[in-house]
């Protein structure tokens, strides 16, 4: 026992001293989650202005009178094209889609025939491409109100053309909060965690062996269970550190949304943070086993690095598992490392109240995945020197 | 005491380099078999070493002195034969015997990023001394190899023999009546080797506890200097022993180098001169 807390205490110490250790764990858990709500908030509002703008850029509006009268008693600001609205759009100085009315159109519609107008935008001119849905709105609607006019006009009463109305009415709970921007935010913190112990983990293993101090080490007496039970609490206590830092970066980053859609969306409470407390560390402490076993027989710091980044590529890959399940999602999820914390933090983000069967289930895979994995260290750790 | 008795291990290399590129490549892979082959490390080696005695352990480069010294040190499993340090016999991946014994092995690694009180210390501790026990032999050790000043530094950026009396304090901190040295005087300049000498010697005298000592090395001035008893390492078997005057006297030469040349490569002709 005390040779396990002298391990510990000089792991960590040798930890908190490395330059490298301390600065991945303090980005990935301090700078990943207020950057992606930062930059959730700014597209989002981008999305918004347009859908507020209400103006409409076109082009030959002379020919459309009707269609500019349409478009004045909605509200909208009618802004003439400039003539190389192409390029401008193409080198995204022109942030709004433009509208092309043919010489014809008016005459056409006149005599019956169909008009035909054009949107134009570049794809890869994002803002100009979320002014489109908008503007087909209107667009519908004054192709509606031509239409029954037209209707109108041979004496077609008006209640008969709208004989079914459609409203929406919405099921959720009301304490319920939405959350469709934030799923993202799991993967990040995901990320962060196993980032953040990835180096700690290394370094008492392979760094270790590289620098020639791990063989020296066994000639102490001490046993294969006290060296993992040591180098692991060193580990695990780095990255449950970074759990708890990431998840309290949460509270200042609320700050920097200025979206009040995502602010709504996107509010992190203390409950909530305890939820992601409840959820996460058991998660982080057995990462750290099994990074520990990963690089336990490497010979060198790349190799290691090489082996972890495999178990790292294996989080955003798993979090895109429900995409393959939309809808219900299947109860082994609840089975699964990551999935089951990634449907967690979810179910934390919506407001939802975390069932104890799910907690407990996760906890015990945590468990077993850390118990196999430091087992495994143990049997190991003296005979990776011997040979 | 340390005795060892017919040691035997032998090594499978792997992936020996033959073959194109796309063999090789193909290998690398896992998809095809390796190239093995047998290495005989060490092939039968005997000797005792005594209390309060320098043994020198002396061979050329790849004769067997490193397998040897790590099996005596319980960090490799012998294929045959047995060791006994004090009585006890050395099980290699257990801490049984490691109590006994101070272990200065090629890899020296110490903690970069730890003070050398903190490097020393933390061993101490891995060796159940309780902290003032730890600090109060720190404490002594280093006033022994005159590191005073070093203490409160951190390791990295060390300097060779800086780094050797770090690694010798730590090896020796438990104070184990049994010290092995796997070539301590690597790379170390002629001041420090005298140094280094110097403390062997005390710890072989009464005051230093009369300790067992036993190391290895190529240098001849080494051996001639400071051994009580020799043995000489020749592919992996021990091919004579005694004292620097015996191993003369047994060469018919009067310069030790000679002598060692003689008793560790002409080996096959000293049988043959025997049946004359």
């Amino acid at each position: 026992m005390k040779a396990t807390l002298a391990i510990l205490r000089k792991e960590l110490r040798d930890a908190l001293r490395d330059r490298r250790t301390l600065l991945v764990a303090l980005i990935s858990s301090l700078l990943g989650v207020p950057l992606m709500l930062l930059i959730f908030s700014v597209v989002l509002s981008q999305v918004e202005s347009q859908e507020e703008k209400r103006t409409v850029m076109v082009k030959g509006i002379e020919h459309a009178r009707g269609l500019e009268n349409f478009i004045q008693r909605q509200g909208y600001q009618i802004k003439t094209a400039p003539d190389d609205y192409a390029a401008k759009s193409q080198s995204k100085e022109l942030d709004q889609p433009v509208l092309l009315i043919p010489d014809n159109f008016d005459e056409k519609l006149a005599t019956g025939d169909k008009g035909m107008l054009e949107i134009a935008f570049d794809t890869s001119n994002r803002q100009a491409e979320f002014g489109v849905r908008p503007l087909r709105r209107l667009l519908d609607g004054y192709s509606q109100e031509v239409a029954t006019m037209g209707l109108a006009m041979r004496g077609v009463s008006m209640e008969l053309l709208q004989r079914i109305e459609v409203r929406e009415r919405h099921l959720k709970k009301p304490e319920e909060r939405k959350a469709t921007i934030t799923t993202m935010l799991p993967m990040m913190v995901l990320m962060a965690i196993v980032l953040g112990g990835m180096y700690a983990a290394i370094d008492t293993t392979a760094g270790e062996r590289e620098r020639g101090s791990l063989e020296p080490l066994m000639m102490n007496p001490v046993t294969g269970w006290q060296l993992t039970i040591g180098k692991w609490g060193a580990v695990a206590i780095v990255g449950m550190g970074v759990v708890v830092l990431t998840i309290f970066s949460f509270f200042p980053s609320q700050w920097l949304i200025h979206n009040e859609t995502l602010r709504a969306e996107f509010q992190f409470n203390f409950k909530d943070a305890m939820g992601f407390l409840l959820v996460l560390l058991p998660l982080a402490a057995s990462m750290a086993a099994i990074q520990i076993a990963v690089s336990l027989d490497c010979k060198s710091y790349k190799e290691a690095q090489v082996r972890n980044q495999m178990v790292t590529m294996f989080i955003p890959f798993v979090s895109l598992v429900p995409i393959l399940f939309p809808g219900r999602e299947p109860a082994w999820f609840q089975w699964v490392p990551v999935l089951s914390q990634n449907q967690m933090m979810n179910q934390v983000l919506k407001g939802e109240t975390l069932s104890t069967v799910a907690v407990g289930i996760a906890f015990l895979v945590c468990a077993l995945m850390s118990l196999v994995s430091l087992a495994y260290i143990s049997q190991k750790m003296r005979k990776v020197v011997m040979h | 005491m340390i005795i060892v008795n017919d040691l035997h291990k032998e090594f499978v290399r792997l992936g020996k380099s033959s073959g194109n590129a796309l063999v090789q490549t193909a290998r690398t892979l896992g998809l095809m078999k390796k190239d093995r082959e047998v290495v005989k490390a060490v092939n039968g080696v005997s000797f005792s070493a005594q209390d309060a005695c320098i043994t020198g352990l002396l061979g050329a480069n790849g004769a067997g002195k490193t397998t040897s010294l790590r099996m005596i040190a319980a960090l490799l499993q012998a294929d045959k034969g047995e060791i006994k340090v004090d009585g006890a016999t050395v099980k290699a991946g257990t801490s049984s015997t490691q109590s006994h014994m101070g272990v200065l092995s090629d890899a020296r690694g110490l903690y970069p990023r730890l003070t050398a009180r903190e490097n020393i210390h933390y061993y101490g501790v891995l060796h159940g001394m309780d902290n003032e026990h730890a600090e109060q032999r720190t404490r002594q050790l280093s006033q022994w190899l005159d590191m005073d000043k070093l203490l409160d530094r951190r390791t990295d950026g060390f300097s060779q023999g800086e780094r050797m009396k770090t690694a010798l304090a730590r090896a020796l901190v438990h104070d184990p009546k049994n010290i092995i040295l796997d070539e301590p005087t690597n790379g170390l300049d002629v001041v420090a080797t005298r140094a280094l000498r110097e403390f062997l010697r005390f710890l072989r005298s009464p005051e230093g506890g009369s300790k067992c000592i036993i190391f290895s090395t190529h240098i001849m001035q080494e051996v001639e200097r400071l051994c009580d008893q020799v043995v000489i390492v020749a592919d992996g078997k021990d091919v004579a022993h005694g004292t620097v005057d015996e191993l003369l006297q047994q060469s018919g030469e009067n310069n030790f180098e000679d002598a060692f040349v003689k008793l560790a490569f002409l080996h096959p002709q000293k049988s043959l001169t025997g049946v004359n």
